[in-house]
């Protein structure tokens, strides 16, 4: 197996884009990931497209605005996590000696409101139970009774996140929240209140990814490599209603035993915090900590820039935004920024590997990402 | 709270008639070949040793709240009273069931709570329109759980 690294990333502003088509958000990403490697278009192989809700051929209608070139275009759903999966494939095809050049896109629009992703009449409709926070909600309520967990510790998640968006200039909520604003927002679903649930956005991130005969011959500088990944989807978890993060859990594990690389390694992670319980429940199922002390790493501010493990410094799915095919590429395409040492007043100092954890209804995807020089 | 005159179930094939009190049990898929249970039914193979003998039984109708949350915000689609409690019941050994907490208000519900399977009834649309019955589960306390608990015996 060959290698695969991303040599360009590009990313528009997160935010509620009225006056814009998809189409246009997405080509601008690619553009700039295109001039961040100094590639041209006419050099690449494939487009891979990841999006949720975007309509048929959606990857199709992004190409008449980048240009029409003729390469093959691979459309990618798989709910939130589309984006890192795509970006697992493409690396996959370029370290199987398939391409020598491909870009990722991931992008989207949203409807306002919850995601909701049941058809009308469904029981499960009907009985209340596609509340999107739910799951999260019993996830975190079984941690506060299992291990103590309080409901400070996970609002503490939205305080760093929009800490840390404050420094990232495609955030779409850039400005602090205090402990208290978080915990009197109105609340949607025990203990989660509004302001510790990921927005509704738009926007769009592209990288580009290339073999490492390309990388040599380019001379193409800045470049990060794509170590390992894992992806599992539906489970147990969901069977028999564990309320726990095990698929995300197995994915890592498969990343670190691929990329023989163990937790302690990372220095700067990227984890899917559409909750703020998700994020400190990640800290366990990524192995940032042992079973049952999320809450005590918040305590030890062990995840703010600064600390021992620094998560989400682009500000997360809660304070970046969420547009859920862009997501994956987004985490993705922040990491590059940190182990290039780029990310200006939001640098996590020294990063050497990155870790991005990306979960989409009933999927999860844990990508490794390495400094290449 | 109770099972009242003629509202159709939510869909067909959950769970058993109900009594005078409103007792049910659901009704889930059993594996023949490693005797893992699960609900709902409906499946084509066992979620644990993907055996495909599977009948369909009643579950046990008492069970205990592993974890609980209240929802405050309506999903989509959702007509029936706010704020709602929705459990994760452990009903047997290892069967966990996520459903309404009713009769009890939402907030007094507790993490350990003994709980009893029920029917009540809920709007399809938000004009009423004709009511489902649902499936959730009530405190066990109740003198329907005993009777259902009696028959059971
Ligand atoms: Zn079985």
């Amino acid at each position: 197996m060959g290698e695969a690294y991303i040599i360009g990333a590009g990313i528009t502003r997160f935010a509620r884009h009225e006056d814009r088509t998809v189409e246009s958000l997405a080509a601008e990403a690619v553009v700039q990931a295109l001039r961040d490697a100094g590639i041209g278009w006419g050099q690449v192989q494939q487009l891979y497209a990841a999006h949720v809700k975007q309509g048929v051929a959606a990857g199709q209608r992004v190409i008449k605005q980048v240009g029409p070139s003729g390469i093959p275009v691979l459309n990618v759903e798989n709910c939130a996590a589309a984006g890192s999966t795509a970006v697992r494939e493409a690396s996959l095809a370029v370290r199987a000696g398939e391409f020598d050049l491909v870009v990722v896109a991931g992008f989207e629009k949203m409807e306002p409101g919850l995601l909701s992703v049941f058809p009308a009449g469904d029981p499960r409709v009907v009985m209340g139970m596609t509340v999107l926070p739910m799951r999260f909600a019993l996830m975190g309520a079984k941690h506060m009774h299992e291990f103590g967990t309080t409901i400070e510790q996970f609002a503490q998640i939205s305080v760093k996140n929009h800490e840390h968006a404050v420094h990232n200039p495609i955030a779409q909520y850039p400005k602090n929240v205090s402990l208290e604003q978080v915990l009197a927002s109105r609340i949607i679903c025990d203990p989660i209140t509004v302001l510790q649930c990921s927005p509704t956005s738009d926007g769009a991130a592209a990288v580009v990814i290339c073999s490492e005969e390309f990388l040599r011959r380019s001379g193409a500088r800045r470049a990060v490599r794509v170590v390992a990944s894992g992806l599992t989807s539906d489970s147990d978890e969901q069977a028999r209603n564990v309320h726990t993060l095990e698929l995300m859990e197995r994915a890592s594990r498969r990343a670190y035993e691929r990329a023989g690389v163990a937790p302690e390694d990372v220095d700067v992670a990227e984890t899917h915090d559409c909750f703020t319980v998700s994020e400190v429940i990640s800290y366990e199922a990524l192995g940032l900590c042992a079973k049952g002390e999320g809450g005590r790493l918040v305590d030890e501010r062990a995840t703010w820039i600064g600390g021992r493990i620094p998560v989400n410094p682009s500000g997360g799915l809660l304070a970046r935004g969420h547009p859920l095919g862009a997501t994956g590429v987004a985490q993705i395409c922040e990491l590059v920024t940190q182990l290039r040492g780029e990310a200006g007043p939001r640098q996590v100092e020294g990063a050497r590997i990155g870790l991005a954890a990306n979960t989409g209804m009933w999927s999860c995807c844990v990508t490794l990402l390495e400094k290449a020089d | 709270m109770t099972a009242a005159g003629g509202a159709a179930p939510v869909a067909a094939g959950l769970f058993t008639n109900p009594d005078a009190e409103g007792a049910i049990r659901l009704l889930g898929q059993r594996c023949r070949a490693c005797g893992a249970c699960f609900f709902p039914g409906g499946r084509m193979s066992c979620i644990r040793c993907f055996g495909t003998e599977l009948e369909t039984v009643e579950l046990d109708g008492a069970g205990k709240v592993e974890c609980l949350t209240v929802v405050r915000q309506a999903p989509k689609g959702y007509y029936g009273p706010l704020p709602y409690a929705i459990g994760s019941v452990v009903l047997g050994a290892d069967v966990r069931v996520l459903a309404q907490l009713v009769g009890r208000a939402p907030e007094a519900w507790r993490c350990g709570d003994a709980v009893a399977a029920c029917v009540f009834e809920l709007p399809r649309a938000r004009d009423g329109g004709d009511p489902a019955l649902c499936y959730g589960f009530r405190p066990s306390a109740s003198a329907a759980e005993r009777t259902a608990a009696e028959r059971s015996r």
